[in-house]
């Protein structure tokens, strides 16, 4: 398998704070993996560096060898943690927006799942609930064919049934020469979709291995080996 | 992609200055149909009242049309690049100079089309206004040309320095703004207070260098120049000092697109 994202001592400090220590990564095609780490434990400062939203103070990181930048972007589909669509837009309006920049956004696949939940792509955002703002920008995300899937918390805050959705939706619509990084502290309820795990821990990479392996050598679940790793 | 950003910009931001712009257009033609319409009354006191009330709330509607269209499109850079809609923004497949150059080329044609609209404006005011003075149309001509030869403004190079004066203050304005948005952004928490004292900061930079430069292109010498040169004076005072003011405008322009382009591309701080 080829390295699709390549980190390499990165380091961030807010003031002097440290959100990521010399960190070093590499993840290859094909693969689903779980970001994990309790809260401040520096997985959206990673996720900003590779998506270029903030600047490391040291340290590289390169995807499908290309640094942060417009060959980068390309190949990566990101959803934030938060809602990032203007709100006074039309579904239809946005979806025009993507295809007129992703070379590899699906309009057919966008619409297709829209048809699916019963979302109007005539309707603004600001006329829908929060959860359906959410799964429209799950079905923006998931309707390119990029390489790298990156997803920031895609289920917090969400209800169980969303929650189902949201993963169904994810485990459906990606490529599997393609890679997801999921970033989530709701570990059981993504376990079973994840091959690889990262357990990241005050801006430093604590673990990295499969999900069988843990399950294997450690005889325990994801879940419960993570709430062992960050007991308070 | 250049192109797709500024079509896409023109697509969402068209409704809010076109509206501004046609009110603009709307004030001096019901300002100049009104004014125009009550010379014959003027012994009136109530009359004069009115006539008073209208010219004000004329000049508080352009200046607010002109302050809305400012803020409406300072606002959207804000949302656009450093709020949560920055996640969007900056994930696209572009360069950054792209992004900053596709906002300041939209924002300058709108704030472009609302200076053009309120010289119209006051343009449209004016006619209804002479409208109702006892001169015929030939007359009022001659009579401007007359003004113009004693006054010896308005010739091609005082036309074209004009031009590039609205031009460059329209592209100026919009860019003072951004440039203090962009500052306001490297602080951690208040970035609209850090945009906020930018701006103040700006302004009292601005002040500086246009004092300068009218003392510098001669407005405030023309006073000492003997009588016989006053004409000549004052034509060169103003071509001067338009053209002075066009070129700090314009240098003005290069140094906050270079530092809204070098903060952004270095010191992006998205929370």
């Amino acid at each position: 398998m080829s390295s699709l994202l390549n980190v390499s001592n990165l380091t961030k400090r807010y003031g002097t704070t440290v959100a990521l220590n010399d960190l070093s990564l590499e993840l290859e095609s094909g693969h689903i993996i779980g970001l994990l780490g309790p809260n401040g434990s520096g997985k959206t400062t990673l996720i900003k560096i590779i998506c270029g939203l903030l600047q490391p103070n040291t340290g590289k990181v390169t995807v499908k060898g290309h640094p942060v930048g417009v060959e980068s972007k390309k190949v990566i589909s990101y959803l934030p943690d938060t809602t990032y669509l203007d709100m006074s837009q039309k579904v239809e309006d946005i979806i025009r927006y993507f295809s007129d920049f992703y070379e590899d956004f699906d309009t057919g696949r966008a619409y297709d799942m829209l048809s699916k939940l019963g979302i109007s792509a005539k309707d603004r955002l600001k006329t829908m609930s929060k959860g359906t703002r959410e799964k429209v920008q799950l079905i923006l995300v998931m309707s390119r064919r990029a390489d790298l899937y990156i997803l920031d918390e895609p289920i917090a805050g969400v209800d169980p049934a969303a929650r189902d959705y949201i993963l169904n939706t994810i485990i459906t619509n990606y490529d599997e020469n393609a890679s997801i990084l999921l970033s989530t502290h709701l570990i059981s309820d993504v376990e079973n979709i994840l091959d690889q795990v990262i357990f990241l821990k005050e801006g430093n990479i604590v673990r990295f291995s499969t999900v069988d392996e843990i399950r294997g050598s450690e005889g325990q679940s994801v879940d419960s080996l993570f709430r062992e790793v960050f007991k308070c | 992609m250049l192109g797709k950003l500024i079509h896409h910009e023109f697509s969402a931001t068209w409704k809010v200055p076109v509206a501004l712009d046609a009110l603009l257009i709307f004030l001096g033609a019901a300002g100049g149909f009104t004014l125009g319409n009550v010379p014959h009354m003027q012994d009136s006191i109530g009359v004069s009242i009115i006539m008073f009330l209208i010219t004000v709330i004329y000049y508080v509607g352009i200046i607010a049309a002109n302050i809305v269209t400012m803020v409406y499109l300072v606002m959207r850079y804000y949302k656009n690049l450093y709020t949560s809609q920055g996640y969007l923004t900056f994930t696209l497949p572009v360069r950054t100079d792209q992004i900053i150059t596709a906002k300041v080329i939209t924002g300058s044609v709108w704030m472009l089309f609302c200076f053009i609209c309120t010289i119209l404006s006051v343009l449209i005011a004016a006619l209804g206004i002479i409208s109702q003075i006892t001169l015929s149309g030939p007359d009022f001509i001659h009579a401007m040309k007359e003004f113009n030869n004693e006054m010896m403004i308005f010739d091609a190079k005082f036309a074209f320095t004009l031009i590039f004066l609205i031009i460059i203050s329209a592209a100026g304005s919009v860019l003072s703004l951004y440039f203090c948005v962009t500052v306001g952004q490297l602080w951690a928490k208040h970035k609209i207070l850090g945009a906020v004292l930018t701006y103040v900061a700006v302004y009292i930079a601005n002040q500086v260098i246009s004092t300068v430069t009218f003392f510098t292109s001669g407005l405030f010498g023309t006073a000492a120049q003997s009588a016989a040169e006053f004409d000549s004076a004052f034509k060169t005072m103003y071509s001067q000092t338009l053209l002075h003011l066009g070129i700090v405008v314009l240098v003005e322009c290069i140094i906050c697109y270079a530092a809204c382009l070098l903060i952004t591309k270095k010191k992006v701080n998205l929370d």
